[in-house]
């Protein structure tokens, strides 16, 4: 596993505390307004910070994701770009770093890809739309690279199944709410928690929650089941809200503390 | 493909290995394409229009089929799969509508309800098949994502899967998809090809020398092609849309322009730009307007079983209304795609031949885009 990420979840689970990993699309509303978002959220205690590279068909995520990822492709946001500020974040700070994107970015990149993202700094790669058959070959080459390959677990995956996927992802598991796209959501559904106490008798990786979670009272009734909770379209929220101003950087850091209160 | 599809993905396929060497599924599907399909559809002579091109041409008159295209063959035939997996309730994706129209048509025969997503710019292009789906008690839902066409639709389609995958069925129209999807839609595709076959042994006492058809997704022409893989004599053409001109880059060409890539579950030939990230089709035809292609045809391609050429809206528009003109038949704007290939390859011919080209669709739905076009010039 890779360093930066099994420290931080070490780090945690010794002081038992839940692990906050905090989702951002590159590039919106900007390059540079991104690199200051994640400067801020890392040091509002953010503990691991998910940079989503903007996607043409991002059919995981629901309409906030899909329009922030729009908008950076928009603003030319493209691969030289996207590794350009995951270089600059890394000499900045040390918060672990996953990295979000679609298969056919890493199929038409090749195995390179976790070369240079790991030579970037990157820690973790997401690849929500490569099921396990088809990504095994690439999670070893990611590992080779240093690079947690981190595999998602849903609500329609059978016992058996998750069983495998425990055991074969890296970094954490990504156990998926709800069976839908990302985006916030009024409550989490009732199955999550039958859920998660079967996954957590499965293995003994860190289990991150994401899918739907915005506010901290999602959290509380599962706390006891995981490591980590994953938001992503609430926070993208915030910045749509405030875009690049003085105000958003505040804004983030009160949302960081909030949830961490209960985490 | 999301993790939250994979089950219901793999249970598709059980299912369909299951039913598919057993000869009472196939009779249910013969039955419902006879008795409510209107099969079999004829395979005309088209004698001006063969003096014209000097070969003997033959139109698969898939126009004839209930809902005016091809399309109900496959709807009807994944409808009776939905029912033994026991969906209640189908979504579906739609560029021209027709395939939208086919599933709301199925779903309406056997009481299930249906949602079929339609991006925004093809709502207004193909306006006519919009207000059938409704009628036929279908909710169209518009999708202003992306590029607001076919992809965009697929991409919605698929983020409604994934959230209601426990009650849904995903009737694909297209040989897209992930298996056993491009599987299944050429199965149910394929009595194209085999009526073509039995049709032109009696009229011919032989086989044809061309099979032609447009190509989007690929659903007429892998239905038309994949009966005839093994007669090696029988040559095989595919007519993507090169709207614009592919100098221009606005066109959905992707057997010939795209690259290896992987899109709503395919492996195939997509367009993409440097990064892999889906590049914009284009094409006059809704049909047609798509940036990957069924897998199978990137096998013909690459095995070089067809040849896969492409065919600018200019000339789909004269071919539209020289087919009208010369036989009487309107065709859709994909299916013209075809037709004007077949005017393209005139020189090519030996006189003795047989060539039968796929009338896909009818072209109703079109005739506001082509009086549009014809202004606009």
């Amino acid at each position: 596993m890779n360093n930066r990420l099994e420290n931080k979840f070490k780090a945690l689970r010794k002081s038992g505390r839940k692990a906050l990993v905090i989702y951002v699309t590159v590039g919106n509303p900007g390059v540079s307004a991104t690199e200051r978002i994640v400067k801020t959220l890392s040091s509002s205690g953010a503990d691991i910070i998910e940079l989503g590279m903007p996607f043409s068909d991002p059919i995981a995520d629901g309409p906030v994701i899909q329009a922030s990822s729009f908008k950076a492709l928009e603003h030319g946001v493209d691969y030289a770009k996207f590794l350009a500020l995951v270089k600059r974040l890394r000499r900045q700070i040390d918060t672990p770093l996953v990295v979000m994107t679609y298969y056919n970015v890493l199929f038409h990149r090749g195995k390179e890809l976790f070369h240079e993202l790991s030579s970037a700094g990157v820690d973790g790669l997401i690849v929500p739309d490569l099921p396990l058959e088809e990504n095994r070959g690439f999670s070893v080459q990611a590992a080779r690279c240093g690079l947690a390959f981190i595999q998602m677990v849903t609500p329609t995956t059978p016992e058996k199944r998750a069983k495998d996927i425990c055991r074969k992802s890296r970094g954490f598991v990504y156990v998926v709410t709800l069976t839908g796209v990302t985006g916030a959501k009024n409550g989490l559904p009732a199955e999550l928690l039958g859920n998660l106490q079967k996954l957590r008798k499965c293995t003994d990786k860190p289990l991150c929650i994401g899918f739907g979670i915005s506010k901290p009272e999602h959290v509380l009734s599962v706390k006891k089941y995981i490591d980590g909770v994953i938001i992503g379209s609430a926070v993208i929220k915030i910045i749509n809200k405030y875009g690049d101003t003085r105000k958003l950087y505040p804004a983030l850091s009160r949302y960081i503390n909030k949830m961490k209160a209960v985490l | 493909m999301p993790e939250t599809l994979v089950a219901s993905v793999a249970a598709l396929g059980v299912e369909y290995h299951k039913l598919k060497p057993g000869r009472r599924f196939w009779d249910e599907v013969r039955e419902y394409n006879k008795t409510y399909a209107g099969r079999a559809t004829p395979l005309y002579h088209a004698k001006r229009l063969s003096a014209l091109v000097g070969v003997k041409v033959y139109l698969k008159r898939e126009d004839l089929a209930h809902t005016g295209s091809h399309k109900i063959n496959n709807t009807l035939g994944q409808i009776l799969l939905a029912r033994k997996l026991g969906k209640k309730r189908i979504i579906a994706e739609t560029g021209a509508g027709q395939h939208g129209v086919a599933t709301a048509t199925a779903a309406a025969l056997f009481g299930l309800e249906c949602v079929v997503y339609m991006g925004s710019t093809d709502v207004v292009r193909q306006s006519v098949n919009v207000e059938r789906m409704k009628i036929l008690g279908t909710e169209v839902r518009a999708v202003i994502s992306g590029t607001q066409t076919l992809k965009d639709a697929i991409n919605e389609a698929l983020r409604d899967w994934v959230t209601n995958v426990r009650s849904t069925y995903y009737l694909i129209g297209s040989a897209i998809g992930p298996h056993p999807y491009p599987l299944i839609v050429r199965d149910f595709q394929s009595v194209i090809g085999n009526e073509v076959k039995s049709q032109i042994q009696d009229a011919e006492g032989r086989l044809p020398d061309y099979l032609l058809a447009c190509v989007g997704g690929g659903s007429n022409s892998i239905g038309l092609f994949s009966p005839f893989y093994n007669d090696r004599k029988v040559k095989m053409v595919g007519v993507e849309a090169a709207g614009k001109g592919l100098h221009t880059g606005m066109h959905s060409a992707s057997l010939t322009q795209g690259k290896a890539g992987v899109l709503h579950g395919t492996k195939t030939l997509i367009l993409q730009d440097k990064d892999g990230q889906i590049a914009p089709a284009h094409s006059i035809a809704a049909g047609l307007d798509y940036p990957g292609v069924g897998p199978e045809h990137a096998f013909y391609k690459a095995s070089g079983r067809a040849e896969y050429v492409s065919i600018t809206d200019d000339e789909a528009v004269e071919a539209f209304k020289l087919l009208s003109r010369m036989e009487g038949i309107i065709p859709a704007l994909e299916s013209s795609h075809a037709v004007a290939q077949l005017m393209k390859m005139k020189k090519r011919f030996k006189p003795k031949d047989i060539v039968v080209v796929c009338v896909s669709g009818r072209g109703d739905k079109d005739i506001e885009v082509v009086m549009n076009y014809k202004a606009r010039k």
